[in-house]
Parts: structure tokens; C-alpha cells; sequence
């Protein structure tokens, strides 16, 4: 029976105990020898049983070992399928935060399992809609007695750098992962938060005074890492202080122009009403497994596609939407919903060695449906861009869309046109249709009542 | 009697692939006891405070207890 060739994972390098790899579009994990004394000790300490049934760590069955591309494995693992991946850079807030709080809460029951996390990475963790996930089965080994943690300054720099740097300056420097993809400096994070962070015993402790000492300690330390103890009780206190000083934090209240978009939108609220079940009845035509939500704010139509049991991706570039979009889920029980933050304009690149550990936005794409909702007036107008340019773009990423076109003679619009010149004469319905056309195929047309703006259902037709 | 040997004969993080940071080991050994000192001040604190916040008559129907069970 001929196999096709495996594929290694571009991220999946750097721990000699496996990798993650291909075949056939399934993925599997690899666990080389040198990690068989801590899986067997993860299974049958019972912390895999205990991590998997409280949602904490993602399961696996085992898989036969002729599947290895190497033919070194000690076991093959295949893992279930995350629905779509996000990267820290995407999250918000509080997405952060749990991913967060989730490591630590792993760490300190493999504690007691005698058992300890060997790393503490954000690429460790994946949503699963509003639910943050541990993906790396091959983290886990025997807690060495006395040992303190080998990624205590990998969680500082992974999860409460960052979340400081929100809470105290900006919640938009979530965008820091993306150069720093190992977290951010702690040395960095010190210039930047203001002195009233110091203020915070935790975070003074874990981020100024570790970055501080690091000259002097790293002498002191030299070849003696063998010999350093810590009890475990101080560990565990360690992790609680860690714990709280994660969950404590919380950004100052800062609004933007899009929270109360929907307050203070132009739409009365009977157009508004019908524009959701205009909405909807299109997502019911397309049937969709996968929906992108562009432009989703606070996620209002995202729950349509969610409610008509689609899995949802809702994208807004302003992470204050993505805040409040990711609050109103903990009232959800569909979790289809997963809200990232994604700026159209300049979307998630490749990224890491070889600009291959991390994927564009592009490569992830293909969900059935996309919506395009009160969007195509910020792209064209605010900028700049071509009609055909969004057209093109758009349908690279989805076998349907739903589109919102917003002429010039919209109020918003006209607002949006009197501070500056317009010298969009190419911006009418017209050549929208046209600019469209070039890709897909028209299948519907609807007015919202009350309001100049039309609906469109399109299908990618690339003929 | 394997296991005993484990220990002492291979290096203590065999498989830890990550650099655990220049200096950030110590550190965390200080740290833990600085969080662990703060800790016990604050408990002690409180158990102190707390004895200032019960008032005089409870304190002696603590009292009565005590002496009624001791007989």
C-alpha cells in the first residue's frame, strides 16, 4: 500500500523529545525514546486523565509506530484537531490572561502528580472557541526534587510582560509577540510601563528586579545550575503569587470609536433588525461548516453564523471590540465563537526561522463563508484601497461572502467625506458590481429597509 | 536503587531543551523567599488584627467554654 510522504511541522524543532508531523492531512506527534519513562509516568500518574477531563490539555489516541518519518519513534500520538490556529499576537486581554492562568494551573497539578511543565510558551496554547487548550503532550517531565522552574522566565515573558504592558500602557502592544516571538524582553517591558507598575509587588518582583539582576545573578549562577535548590512548597507559592498577580491585572478603561459603534451607528433600530435577519437567512442558504466574520466588532452577526451552527472566526483590528466580543461569550454555549484581533490592511505575515514557524493569515484560510458587514466604505475609503484590490483579496479567502456595500450618499459616509477631499469617483455600486464580478458570481440582492445599504451574496467564481 | 543513581549520574535537566535564562534560577530561589516572607507577615498580620477586633464579651463567653470544658 503506497503512503504518501510525511510532512515534519515548520514549527516543531527545537525539543529533541519529538515533533509534530503530517500525513495525509492528519496530524501526528512523534515521542523519541528519550521521552518514554515521562510519557508512560504522564499516563499512569494519571494527570493526562485528569488534565484532558478537565478541558486543560488537548487528547490523543495512540497511533501505530510505523507511521514515523524517521523510524525512531517510541510512540506515535495523534492528537485531536484544533479547529482553526491563532497565534498570541491575535489574542486580546483576557484571551491572553486564561492562556495564562491555564499554564499555571497546569503546572501546579502536574506538581502534584510529580510532574512539571519543562516549558511555559503562549504557542503552547490553542482556543478552541472561548476555551484555551494545552496542546504540548511533550511538556511534561518528572519533577526533579529541589528543582526550581525551568520556565519561570519564559511564563514572565510569554503571558505577564505582555499583560502588564496592556493593563498599564496600551492594549493595542499585544502586537509586540509578533516581533518578539519568544515574549517580551523583560528589560524592554521595564521601559516601557510606567513607574506606577512598581507599585505592584508582583510585578515588581518578577519583571523589574528579574531584569535588574540579571547581570549580577548570571555570574553567580555560571556553571552551579545543578546546585541550585528550591523547596517545593516555595515553588508552589511561587506559582500562586504568579497565579495572582496574572489574574489581578486589568486593563484601565479606555474606550474607543468602535465600542459604542452600535450605539451610535445609523441605523434605527427596526433596519438594524432586519439587516440581522436578512443576514441570516443568506447564512442559512450557504449552509457554511466555517464562517469568517470581518470587521466583527463586538460580534453581533458573528452569533448568527454561530446560532446556525457554524465555526466562527471574528476578526476586528480594534482589540477593545475583541474584548468585549470575547466577555459576551462566557453567556454563549455554542463555543463557536472565536474572536481574534486582525487589521485587513496589514494582516498576520509568516513569521519565525525561516519565516516558517509561524503562518500568514492566507495560509489558514478557506472558510466557507466570509462576511464583509459594514466594512467595504473603511477599506476603500478610510484606505485607500481599490475595489478590485478588496475583491481580489477577499476571494482568496472564502467560497461565499456576504458583502455590505455602503454608497456615498450613506450618512456615515458623508461624515466620514467632510474633512477631506474626495476623489473617490471610482466608488459607486456600479463598479463595485464590476470590480466583484471579476471573481464571483452574484446569487442575491436585498435592500436594508430604512437605510441606502444593500446586501449581496457572492460565490468565488473564477471563470 | 536505579532511580538513586539517576539522579546523581546524569545532569538535572536531561531534557529541559529550554535556556532557562541567565541568572533567572537564583533569582527565583530569592523571589519565592521574599513571596513566602511577605506571605507569612501578611497572615501574621492579620491574626493579629484579629485579635483586636473581638470584643470583650465574647472574649469571656470564649472564656466560660474553655473552663467548662476543661472540667
Amino acid at each position: 500500500m503506497m503512503r504518501s510522504k510525511p510532512q515534519n511541522e515548520n514549527s516543531s524543532f527545537r525539543d529533541p523529545a519529538g515533533f509534530i508531523f503530517y500525513r495525509d492531512g492528519t496530524v501526528y506527534r512523534q515521542l523519541n525514546q528519550i521521552y518514554s519513562a515521562n510519557y508512560k509516568k504522564l499516563i499512569s500518574s494519571g494527570l493526562y486523565n485528569l488534565l484532558v477531563k478537565k478541558g486543560l490539555l488537548i487528547s490523543h489516541r495512540e497511533s501505530p509506530n510505523n507511521l514515523s518519518p524517521d523510524g525512531k519513534a517510541f510512540q506515535i500520538i495523534k492528537p485531536d484537531m484544533i479547529p482553526f490556529v491563532s497565534y498570541p499576537y491575535e489574542w486580546g486581554f483576557l484571551q491572553l490572561q486564561q492562556a495564562g492562568l491555564t499554564t499555571l494551573k497546569i503546572e501546579k497539578l502536574a506538581l502534584e502528580h510529580d510532574m512539571n511543565l519543562k516549558d511555559a510558551s503562549a504557542y503552547n496554547i490553542q482556543f478552541v472557541g472561548k476555551n484555551p487548550v494545552f496542546i504540548d503532550t511533550l511538556s511534561f517531565e518528572t519533577y526533579k526534587t529541589g528543582s526550581p522552574w525551568v520556565a519561570y522566565r519564559q511564563y514572565c515573558q510569554h503571558f505577564l510582560a505582555p499583560l502588564a504592558l496592556m493593563a498599564y500602557n496600551d492594549l493595542r502592544l499585544n502586537q509586540l509577540a509578533r516581533p518578539f516571538l519568544d515574549g517580551v524582553p523583560l528589560d524592554l517591558a521595564c521601559r516601557i510601563l510606567p513607574v506606577s507598575a512598581r507599585l505592584n509587588l508582583g510585578l515588581s518582583i518578577h519583571i523589574y528586579w528579574q531584569a535588574k539582576l540579571k547581570a549580577d545573578l548570571q555570574a553567580k549562577e555560571g556553571s552551579k545550575t545543578s546546585q541550585i535548590k528550591m523547596d517545593k512548597n516555595a515553588l508552589m507559592r511561587l506559582l500562586d503569587n504568579l497565579e495572582e498577580t496574572t489574574a489581578n491585572l486589568k486593563p484601565r478603561d479606555s474606550s474607543t470609536r468602535w465600542e459604542k459603534y452600535y450605539t451610535f451607528t445609523n441605523y434605527r433600530p427596526t433596519s438594524f433588525e432586519a439587516k440581522k435577519q436578512l443576514v441570516a437567512k443568506m447564512i442559512k442558504r450557504v449552509a457554511p461548516k466555517t464562517v469568517w466574520d470581518l470587521g466583527a466588532n463586538d460580534g453581533e452577526f458573528s452569533r448568527l453564523a454561530a446560532q446556525a451552527g457554524a465555526y466562527t472566526i471574528s476578526f476586528d483590528f480594534d482589540p477593545k471590540a475583541v474584548e468585549n466580543n470575547f466577555a459576551k461569550l462566557s453567556g454563549d454555549n455554542t463555543n463557536l465563537i472565536l474572536p481574534l484581533v486582525m487589521d485587513l490592511t496589514n494582516p498576520s505575515p509568516n513569521l519565525g526561522w525561516a519565516g516558517q514557524e509561524r503562518m500568514s493569515l492566507a495560509k489558514r484560510g478557506g472558510a466557507d463563508l466570509i462576511m464583509a458587514l459594514a466594512l467595504i466604505h473603511h477599506l476603500c475609503l478610510s484606505n485607500n484601497l481599490p475595489l478590485g484590490h478588496v475583491a481580489k483579496f477577499l476571494a482568496q479567502l472564502g467560497k461565499y461572502l456576504i458583502i455590505e456595500f455602503v454608497p456615498k450618499n450613506d450618512s456615515q459616509v458623508v461624515e466620514m467625506l467632510s474633512s477631506r477631499e474626495d476623489i473617490f469617483s471610482e466608488y459607486t455600486e456600479t463598479n463595485f458590481l464590476s470590480a466583484f464580478g471579476q471573481y464571483f458570481k452574484l446569487l442575491e440582492t436585498k435592500l436594508i429597509p430604512g437605510t441606502v445599504r444593500k446586501l449581496y451574496l457572492f460565490k468565488v467564481d473564477h471563470a | 536503587m536505579a532511580g538513586f543513581f539517576y539522579f546523581f549520574v546524569f545532569p538535572i535537566n536531561v531534557q529541559a531543551y529550554l535556556d532557562p535564562g541567565s541568572g533567572s534560577l537564583i533569582f527565583q530561589v530569592l523571589a519565592a523567599s521574599l513571596i513566602s516572607v511577605v506571605y507569612m507577615a501578611k497572615r501574621n498580620w492579620s491574626k493579629l488584627t484579629s485579635l483586636f477586633r473581638k470584643d470583650a464579651q465574647s472574649l469571656s463567653q470564649h472564656d466560660e467554654i474553655k473552663t467548662a470544658k476543661r472540667k
